[in-house]
């Protein structure tokens, strides 16, 4: 059985310096070395360095994926592979973290893209009444605002984009390699305890093409049936996020630690057996696809001899339907789902929270409307670009948006207890 | 803080059903179960006067009465004005609840009332003003008055109001956000968890009922009528230039296909984020028709085929918005001798 | 639509939606990214699957119903 020793290296503060070290958390970055590996791809032409710290007057527009740094220090295989090293099943041996620290791509995409492609801001809020939602706010960020080089097209790019990142996130993590960790926690679902229900963590993730996807062991997986993990293999990078679409996105690091995976393991042992975890994908393009995915998530669930579901969705759109399929596939193979929902509901709540649901959704938790509005002041930093991509307002001033347009908040919600309630 | 007590005839103690049509009248003194009220309010807030008036006559002529009621109630400068408590009495129940949103619009004052859940008022007025949910009848009057006591204190103190659950208020049809201890996942978990326990449980969000809608009778004679072609696929011409928004649009639009028998590609944009664009503009006419309507006109299978189609982008629509403006197109193709529209929906 | 009183015909590949919400009149359509079209078929049989589709929608609009009712879409 798979165990995974994750030690933690929590980063209060970042600065550039001449060589890249960890102490007493602080991170100091050599600025150059980052450059140089960028760099190395000549996909991209240019890049410069910004760190941003909870609580600035600082706002990040265009941003693209967000990584939290794992490397494997012991151990079979590696963090992220498929990108960083070759597809090997991860999840055990000694991973370190930077913990409360994220390497962010913010750039624009050089060719144009349309209708479900285009892309549209999820802005990163450092202080101020934003904070509370945005993904980010509370993290030492490293933002590595980039030029696009000779990318033949848009796919190109991410591509490129994603693996600087990833080779970036591994890289800070390195520094950690020979200290000792502040915190060090044992992740190991180990033999089943007898008389606790088996619970599994359902997980349907975005893909619908390219900036709107999601990566399995590197390659993307809008080919795939839902699949079984381990839930260390989430820990260790096993799923990345490419999705850069709105605020309903799911950034890298919230698949490296999802408050699903949080909950399930803390109560693992206790009172229930975390079974494993189900990945599908969402936005399937008709309802027979829907359904067939529906039914196989459902039957792996009944494979893994699940008692129990717990279920989370990325995105927005039609994929609500995939998702509630699945709810239905569950229940109807008998084994009772809890899912967590965001809402609609309009500028003021009094519209219809969900955009699609099924009988059989008796037990829903809610992270929130994302449609109430919310004031934002100016800044006295703007990054990643003048205006927003998606409405062409300047960014530097105030702003009047719904929830929905702040980085990845639906998980950001969920994470800090938001839900909607009666009024 | 000063209060108002408005109350029917009877609990003002003129009579009983005879007694319904008498006329809007005030006492500066507390009458009635407003002896209770002022009990528990204690000397946190004095009732400075009472308003009362005929059921029967507020329910009849309501346009004349209510704010001959309304000017009674102003007199007494209220901070925070209480109706009823109306129990199930359905006449008692719309008095107070005109009442009270009358002073909360005109007067700038907080209201509190009580009701049975299923007074027939409660759905007129439920979703505009503060409802404290009570028995069906006077027997339920001391625990209603304990809770409108309270309600009418944090109202008056202008105290933000907790969610109607905790607060013991009737839902007003509002969901907003509010922060709780433990995250979704956590709370997801634990319903999971005491349903497999057998547990009571509660989900946070119900799931929402669809009003019915009856169908229209068919149309007797396709060859006779004339078809309008309506969207939420965002297709506008080349260029945009009726500026439709691709994610919650504010407007709806229509435009000419007088003279053309398809849509041809490259003269049509598609402005809409929710789906993938290239099949459409390749060929628009497979988002809407017009080629397959116009041959079945020419055969004579349809009358004819309205020469201007009506669109929006239904990406992220607000249901109400879209309810809005579905309700202007149908209002506007009535309007043209339109017998039945063909919708399409991506 | 209905609420006004004129019979509708609603073609859209998301026939549960559309049933679940109340829609009377309802056509199955192709994938939501083209409803009304079936690029897998040469253009001249796409024309023809087309007007098939729209004979349905406009067999629909003919159809006395009591509720939400799906209309199958030709192959």
């Amino acid at each position: 059985m798979m165990s995974l020793d994750l030690a933690s290296f929590p980063v209060h503060s970042a600065r550039f310096g001449s060589r890249t070290e960890y102490r007493d958390g602080r991170l100091t970055i050599d600025a150059e070395a980052v450059r140089r590996l960028v760099l190395s791809d000549p996909r991209i032409k240019d890049v410069r360095l910004e760190l941003v710290h909870p609580g600035e007057s600082a706002r990040v527009i265009r941003a693209l994926d967000a990584i939290e740094p794992l490397t494997k220090v012991k151990g079979p295989s590696g963090t992220f592979p498929g990108f960083n090293g070759p597809p090997r099943t991860c999840g055990s041996g000694l991973t370190h973290r930077l913990e409360g620290f994220t390497v962010i791509q913010v750039t624009e995409f050089p060719y144009p893209a349309s209708g479900v492609q285009a892309f549209e801001e999820g802005i990163i809020e450092m202080s101020g009444p934003g904070a509370a939602y945005s993904a980010c706010s509370d993290r030492v960020n490293l933002l590595l605002v980039l030029t696009p080089g000779a990318a033949s097209n848009n796919l190109e790019y991410d591509d490129a984009l994603r693996r600087a990142g990833l080779r970036v996130a591994d890289d800070l993590a390195k520094a950690t390699r020979d200290l000792s960790p502040p915190k060090k926690e044992t992740f190991d679902i180990g033999p089943e305890k007898p008389g606790l229900p088996r619970i599994v963590w359902v997980h349907l993730v975005r893909s619908q093409g390219p900036m709107i996807q999601t990566f399995l062991y590197g390659h993307e997986i809008s080919g795939s049936v839902p699949t079984v993990l381990h839930p260390n293999e989430m820990l260790d990078g096993a799923v990345v996020g490419a999705n850069y679409k709105i605020g309903s996105r799911t950034p890298t690091f919230r698949h490296t630690w999802h408050p699903s995976l949080e909950t399930l393991y803390r109560r693992h042992g206790k009172e229930l057996n975390f079974a494993g975890v189900i990945i599908a994908r969402g936005h399937h393009e008709n309802e027979f696809l829907k359904e067939r995915s529906g039914q196989i998530a459902a039957q792996l669930a009944v494979m893994l001899r699940a008692n129990g579901a717990l279920c989370t969705y990325e995105a927005t759109g039609n994929t609500h339907i995939d998702f509630m399929l699945i709810v239905k596939a569950l229940e109807q193979a008998g084994i009772p789902a809890g899912a967590v929902v965001h809402e609609y509901g309009g500028p003021e709540g009094k519209d219809i929270s969900l955009l699609d649901f099924v009988p059989e959704a008796v037990a829903l938790a809610s992270s929130g409307g994302i449609d109430r509005r919310l004031t934002l002041p100016p800044v006295a930093r703007l990054i990643g670009g003048t205006h927003l991509a998606h409405r062409g307002e300047p960014a530097l001033g105030e702003l009047n948006l719904p929830l929905q347009e702040l980085y990845a908040v639906t998980g950001e919600m969920n994470m800090r207890g938001y839900r909607a309630q009666e009024y | 803080m000063r209060i108002v007590h408005y109350m029917n005839q009877f609990f003002g103690g003129i009579g009983g059903e005879e007694k319904a049509d008498t006329r809007p009248q005030s006492k500066a003194e507390v009458i009635g179960p407003g002896r209770l009220l002022q009990q528990i309010l204690g000397r946190d807030a004095e009732i400075v006067g009472t308003v009362f008036c005929g059921d029967g006559l507020f329910a009849d002529r309501m346009e004349e009465t209510a704010p001959e009621v309304l000017g009674l109630i102003r007199q007494f400068k209220p901070d925070v004005v209480v109706a009823g408590p109306a129990f199930n009495a359905g006449r008692y129940g719309l008095a107070c609840g005109r009442v009270c949103t009358d002073v909360e619009r005109e007067l700038k004052v907080p209201a509190v009332t009580g009701m049975f859940p299923e007074n027939v008022a409660v759905p007129v007025y439920g979703r505009d003003i503060l409802v404290v949910p009570t028995a069906s009848s006077s027997l339920g009057m001391k625990e209603a008055m304990a809770a409108i006591a309270r309600l009418a204190l944090k109202i008056g103190r202008a105290e933000p109001l907790g969610p109607a659950a905790a607060e013991g208020y009737l839902p007003r049809g509002r969901r907003m956000n509010t922060r709780v201890e433990k995250p979704a996942s956590e709370r997801a978990l634990d319903l999971v968890l005491a349903r497999l326990a057998g547990k009571p449980f509660q989900t946070e969000v119900p799931l929402p009922q669809y009003e019915e809608v009856k169908p229209p009778a068919p149309v007797s004679d396709l060859t006779r009528v004339r078809l309008a072609l309506v969207s939420e696929c965002g297709l506008v011409p080349k260029g945009n230039p009726g500026r439709l928004e691709w994610v919650r649009a504010s407007k709806w639009l229509k435009y000419s296909i007088a003279g053309k028998d398809d849509l041809k590609q490259g003269e049509y944009e598609v402005i809409h984020s929710g789906y993938d664009a290239a099949f459409a503009l390749e060929d628009p006419d497979r988002l809407i028709p017009v080629d397959a309507v116009r041959e079945l006109v020419r055969r004579g299978e349809i009358g004819s085929l309205l020469d201007t189609y009506y669109i929006t982008c239904g990406n992220h629509g607000i249901l109400y918005q879209m309810a809005k403006y579905a309700k202007e197109m149908a209002e506007e193709i009535k309007a043209q001798d339109v017998g039945a529209v063909l919708l399409v929906a991506t | 639509m209905e609420r006004a009183g004129i019979p509708t015909a609603l073609i859209t590949s998301l026939s549960s939606v559309a049933l679940k919400v109340g829609a009377n009149r309802v056509v199955q359509g192709k994938r939501f990214s083209h409803p009304c079209g079936n690029p897998a078929l040469k253009p001249e049989d796409e024309k023809a699957w087309r007007l098939e589709l729209v004979r349905r929608a406009m067999q629909a609009l003919t159809t006395p119903v009591t509720g939400p009712t799906l209309f199958e879409a030709p192959v």
